[in-house]
């Protein structure tokens, strides 16, 4: 185990590597001179000049991207075009928001995902079967931010039960997180119910009914464990969508957050701050599919003998 | 393998129904999908929504982006059926026409995307080895994007505005539909009539395009609906992020963009919009899971 844990971080270098280059890349590419976006404009010859000798903008590319390299594993993430602040400080102030968010959702997502899949494979009612599978694919059929502004409008202005926009706290997280977590919700339904059906045909499963296991022993303790082994990974990947997804879910509910910040950076222009966001969301969802192929691993001792 | 498909209880009386039968499983795929209601739904919505966004100049019965100071933030009435917005603006007609841009796009970006990762899987797929391993390594780093923020940054860099939307949704479903392609490819390169066709010396780019491609079909199309589904949400998504048009010019998501100041006086400004989306992806969902059952494709 520990073997196939060590080989996993090891092919998680090349991939960070590549990510960073290509968001390098990406950012190299943009039309404009940072120097003269920062100086606004305004700078005399002399200043840009000045400015792009202190950021290194002369030497090879080849060296920039090293250095970049190399301030990036020292945790620097630039300075801010506008303000100057280190983009570390701001990416660290926002973090804890979008991963509050996200966990919720999460959760919310596996709750009610698992839960309703679970129902719907298992019900010998077919309208529950047919109603469930109407809702997920309407959940993955609803826009986001359309949902937030749906939301706000039934719960802040016609119940008044939040405040429009803004808040902080628990109260403040449920509409976000079912917002958020919505549409890997209905994914997971989805996938939960197949899986299930495939698992509920195999062997073991008919033998454990055989020797006359309740029907709930043989639903929790054979198939459900099986089942939930390919809704597992997918929660990894997923990990990704929720990051984009709280893009959408923080600008419509006012929330502080990466993605709210990725947006105003954007709107300014401040390429250090977007391609930070860009970089540590790449990361995060590195870091996400590497946890759940570890467990995967755990679970299953065929992927670790690969 | 056409020949497995077909039933056999009819071979004694029609026969020669059985051998067009036995030719196109297109046929077969056709039919099951004309079972299908809820596919069937989905299709029918589907042309609904297109014939009335292109016929809104005929439908709409206000100028979309005439300003009515007489009729400002108006709830839906029998003058107005979804209301009007802070400066008069017919939503209705809005809505008509703003479907012109967020299905173009959307439909814009699947095919930028599809060509693209079409050429890139098909050649990875096909000619395997070193080009497929550095390709597929790209496509990995690609893939580990947040697919959100990778349209976000170029975005950026391309600067606000549809086309560069488009162009960055594109770019992002590329990685996808290469990893996708190469799959389907894959499954198809060893057949026999494949060898047959490189024994005969027909060159590699034409049994690429006329052999290996129309065999990955029933596959692409599936996954062409799963891309245009996410790429309506996206498109009109980076729209209300205030990537997309410029104010005046209705399009969905600029409309919900346009909405949000107003949710708490005009909740018609914001949920038209949005329903025109739901109501869009629903039935190309619906019309995709028909496709999938149809033409029987594992997994999605």
């Amino acid at each position: 185990m520990t073997k196939f844990v060590l080989r996993r971080l090891i092919m998680l270098i090349p991939t960070l590597l590549g990510i960073i280059l290509m968001t390098f890349a990406i950012f190299k590419l943009t039309p404009g001179d940072p120097a003269e976006i920062m100086l606004q404009g305004k700078g005399t010859p002399q200043q840009v000049a000045a400015l792009r000798e202190q950021l290194g903008m002369n030497q090879s590319v080849l060296v920039q991207f090293a250095r970049y390299v190399w301030r990036l594993m020292h945790g620097d993430f630039g300075l801010s075009f506008f303000g100057g602040f280190p983009v570390r400080d701001a990416l660290m102030a926002r973090l804890p928001y979008t991963l509050e968010l996200a966990v919720a959702a999460m959760a919310f997502a596996l709750v009610v995902g698992i839960g309703l899949g679970a129902l719907a494979a298992t019900s010998r009612l077919r309208w529950v079967d047919n109603l469930v599978m109407t809702l997920a694919l309407g959940g993955l059929a609803i826009p986001q931010y359309w949902l937030a502004a749906v939301f706000i409008i039934v719960f802040a202005v016609i119940l008044k039960w939040v405040p429009v926009l803004g808040g902080s706290g628990p109260k403040y997280l449920i509409l976000p997180a079912i917002c958020l977590g919505l549409s890997p919700a209905a994914s997971m339904a989805r996938l939960t119910r197949s899986s299930i059906l495939d698992v509920l045909h195999n062997d073991f499963t008919r033998t454990a009914r055989a020797k006359g296991l309740a029907e709930r022993a043989v639903i929790f303790r054979h198939v459900l464990r099986n089942a939930l082994i390919p809704v597992l990974t997918v929660t990894g990947l997923w990990f990704g969508a929720l990051l984009g997804g709280a893009v959408f879910v923080e600008t419509a509910f006012g929330r502080p957050g990466l993605g709210t910040f990725a947006v105003a950076a954007i709107n300014n222009r401040d390429y250090p701050q977007v391609q930070g966001t860009v970089v540590l969301g790449a990361i995060f969802v590195v870091l996400a599919n590497l946890v759940v192929d570890i467990f995967y691993g755990f679970l299953d001792p065929r992927i670790r003998q690969e | 393998m056409s020949q497995a498909i077909a039933p056999g209880n009819v071979t004694q009386n029609r026969p020669e129904a059985i051998a067009s039968e036995a030719r196109s499983p297109w046929v077969l795929a056709s039919r099951r999908l004309r079972r299908n209601h809820s596919a069937l739904a989905g299709l029918a919505g589907l042309v609904l929504v297109i014939f009335v966004t292109l016929a809104a100049p005929r439908l709409a019965p206000y100028d979309p982006i005439q300003t009515d100071y007489n009729h400002i933030q108006e709830a839906p009435s029998a003058l107005h059926k979804f209301g009007t917005d802070d400066l008069g603006r017919d939503i209705f007609s809005r809505v008509l026409w703003g479907g012109r841009e967020s299905l173009g796009a959307a439909m814009l970006a699947v095919i930028v995307g599809m060509l693209s990762g079409i050429v890139v899987g098909l050649i990875s797929g096909y000619r395997g080895g070193m080009v497929d391993n550095a390709v597929q390594r790209l496509v990995d780093i690609m893939l580990a994007f947040p697919v959100v923020l990778l349209m976000l940054s170029l975005t950026a860099i391309m600067g606000k505005g549809l086309p560069s939307i488009i162009l960055a949704v594109g770019i992002a479903y590329m990685p996808s539909t290469a990893r996708f392609v190469r799959g389907c490819v894959l499954g198809v390169r060893n057949q026999d009539y494949v060898e047959a066709a490189r024994a005969v010396g027909v060159p590699d780019s034409r049994i690429m395009l006329r052999h290996v491609l129309p065999n990955t079909w029933s596959s692409l199309i599936v996954y062409t609906s799963i891309l245009l589904g996410g790429s309506v949400l996206v498109t009109a998504g980076l729209s209300y992020l205030g990537l997309g048009v410029a104010p005046p010019s209705p399009e969905w998501g600029a409309m919900l963009n346009y909405g949000r100041n107003f949710l708490r006086f005009a909740w018609w400004m914001s949920v038209f919009p949005g329903l025109a989306i739901f109501i869009v992806v629903m039935c190309i969902n619906l019309l995709g899971d028909g496709l999938r059952d149809a033409l029987d494709i594992k997994g999605q």
